[in-house]
């Protein structure tokens, strides 16, 4: 195995500059941190690459390269609905961002929430799309967690330590602790100076590894060969239902994250997002050969014992160890440690600005600044709720975490992105739609589950195995339109609060 | 809705949508390349495909069109 000290001397070097851009990046384009559009969405300054940086730090997380691969390690073929996933993602990105980015503007919102109280007139429901937003973070939080805790497994071993509970534990709290500190003093700029540093990092990753261990195994066939399944191959007819509900509910999910709209709100005009998002299916790529990761190591058998011996979970890191030389695995490690770091810190971010707006502002006053400094210490809890999810949430496989996520947030799609081309649905008909969504999302995981760990995301219907975020979001759908039918019975009628315009052009 | 960007990105997705609908065109083994199943390199390349599609609509049509202000 190639990890040993050089390894970890270029992860401890590496992680030592991350660390100097995180504190840095409070002092880049300084502006007035007390602030919260300053603190939380890097003062709108944001040009289209970094735009893309900051959105493809947002997509290239633990879910790239620990999750994916692990599913397409231990189930084939259906890992790959993630490629039609992101390459769905961008259109949707781009028939909303702009608009929500416009209205933004026009109006100073900074969260989506802000949104669609202005556009419903409805506190409760706006508190509700806050509060959902945030809750659908922690799981896709605890992904992250997942991914650095993959890459220390390997490196402990490398090492020759003991990969025990403990002392994994106790070197997540150490990467915890210093992550927490830099996005408190730095906010999203922190985050995104860095996330530069390690998209290029990642980039060198993936390209050399796809290229050196494909060549080194005499070809993809030959992994193939040793796979000797079929559903490795291809897709099996049966899951073709789950594969394309999988592919269509993550993609209409990832824009209605928090972490996503603060990431398009932080562009600093629509022209650069529109350019920005278009480009981000290139980040695609790279997903689409990192999850072929999980099908090259069965041809190296070490790598498959060791990603064997924790369920998949150590798929990329066991792969490179065995093929890629120590130094390289420095950078590359460090690459996915860093991977999960930074978005769990814009995760965090974007889940606190919520939760100060939208939730608490709602209830008590807050000046300027106190409402930036509780965003800080909000992010911080954030983070180690998140790390709790861990340990008490029963999980078999990681990408369970990513679309459980999915099966909440979804729950906000018609107040925000059908919000963002009409104002014809009722506020008190859209929350009771993310109730009766949540409710039966919930309800039917807990079914497909026997009421056990969760293990499952997918329901047994008629048409096939379906993903339940997709059946939740046609309940609260069909909630939403009816409640709206029945309103417009009794006399209610939709306020334009705002005009078509506002939603199109910068008006001032 | 009479926004051209808006319309033309909307059958943009559909199309994105269709191509990856078409389980019958795609999955399946052959032909390959570098021994890599068509149902995957398919996908790969369709993502070329999708990005050039996003980015001619974004950058020849342009919003503030057919606003009336």
């Amino acid at each position: 195995m190639n990890v040993d000290v050089l390894s970890l001397a270029i992860f401890i070097i590496l992680f030592a500059i991350f660390a100097f851009l995180g504190f840095y990046g409070s002092k880049w384009r300084k502006g007035d941190l007390n602030k919260l559009d300053e603190w939380g969405l890097g003062g709108r300054r944001l040009g289209w690459l970094l735009v893309w940086f900051l959105m493809g730090a947002d997509l290239y997380t633990a879910y790239t390269f620990i999750a994916v691969p692990e599913l397409e390690f231990t189930k084939g073929a259906i890992g790959y609905f993630a490629v039609p996933y992101v390459a769905l993602t961008f259109p949707i990105a781009l028939l909303t961002m702009p608009r929500l980015w416009t209205v933004s503007r026009n109006k100073g919102y900074i969260t989506a929430a802000d949104f669609v109280k202005d556009r419903f007139g409805s506190k409760t429901l706006s508190i509700a799309v806050a509060i959902v937003g945030a809750v659908a973070e922690l799981p896709y939080i605890a992904l992250q967690i997942l991914g650095m805790e993959a890459v220390l497994i390997v490196l402990f071993i490398g090492l020759g330590l003991p990969a025990t509970k403990l002392t994994l534990d106790i070197s997540l709290l150490v990467a915890f602790i210093i992550l927490a500190a830099f996005t408190f003093t730095s906010g999203l700029r922190g985050a995104t100076l860095s996330g530069v540093f390690k998209d290029i990092l990642i980039w060198i990753t993936v390209l050399a590894t796809i290229i050196a261990v494909p060549i080194s195994i005499g070809g993809f066939s030959h992994a193939f060969t040793d796979i000797g399944k079929v559903s490795y191959q291809q897709l099996p007819p049966t899951l073709i239902p789950y594969f394309w509900t999988l592919a269509l509910g993550s993609a209409m999910a990832l824009y209605l994250y928090p972490h996503a709209i603060n990431g398009s709100l932080s562009s600093q005009d629509k022209d650069k997002l529109k350019i920005g998002t278009s480009l981000l299916p290139i980040y695609g790529i790279g997903l689409a050969l990192l999850t072929l990761f999980g099908v090259l190591i069965f041809a190296i058998k070490p790598a498959y014992n060791l990603a064997v011996k924790f369920n998949g979970l150590t798929t990329v890191p066991a792969l490179l160890a065995y093929t890629m030389p120590n130094w390289f695995n420095g950078i590359a490690f460090l690459g996915i440690f860093i991977g999960g770091l930074v978005p769990a810190a814009i995760m965090a971010i974007a889940s606190a600005n919520l939760i100060v707006r939208n939730v608490v502002k709602e209830f008590y006053n807050l000046t300027p600044k106190g409402e930036a400094t509780l965003a800080k210490w909000i992010s911080t809890a954030f983070k180690f709720v998140a790390l709790a999810f861990i340990f008490f949430v029963p999980l078999s496989f990681a990408i369970g975490l990513q679309l459980l996520g999915g099966i909440i947030i979804l729950q906000v799609l018609p107040s925000i992105y059908l919000g963002l081309f009409t104002n014809k649905l009722e506020g008190k008909s859209l929350f009771a739609g993310i109730l009766f969504g949540l409710g039966s999302g919930i309800y039917l995981t807990l079914v497909a589950n026997r009421f056990s760990g969760v293990s499952t995301v997918a329901y047994n219907t008629p048409l096939g195995l379906i993903y339940i975020g997709v059946i939740a979001l046609t309940v609260n759908l069909t909630v939403s339109v009816l409640g709206t039918l029945i309103a417009l019975a009794l006399g209610w009628r939709p306020k334009e609060t705002i005009k078509e315009e506002e939603l199109i052009k910068v008006t001032h | 809705m009479s926004n051209h960007y808006y319309v033309a990105m909307f059958i943009g997705a559909i199309i994105i949508l269709i191509v990856y609908s078409l389980f019958p065109l795609y999955n399946k083994v052959n032909p390959q390349l570098l021994g890599l199943p068509f149902f995957y390199w398919y996908q790969i390349v369709m993502l070329g495909f999708s990005t050039i599609i996003s980015l001619v609509i974004v950058l020849l049509i342009k919003e503030e069109r057919g606003v009336k202000a």
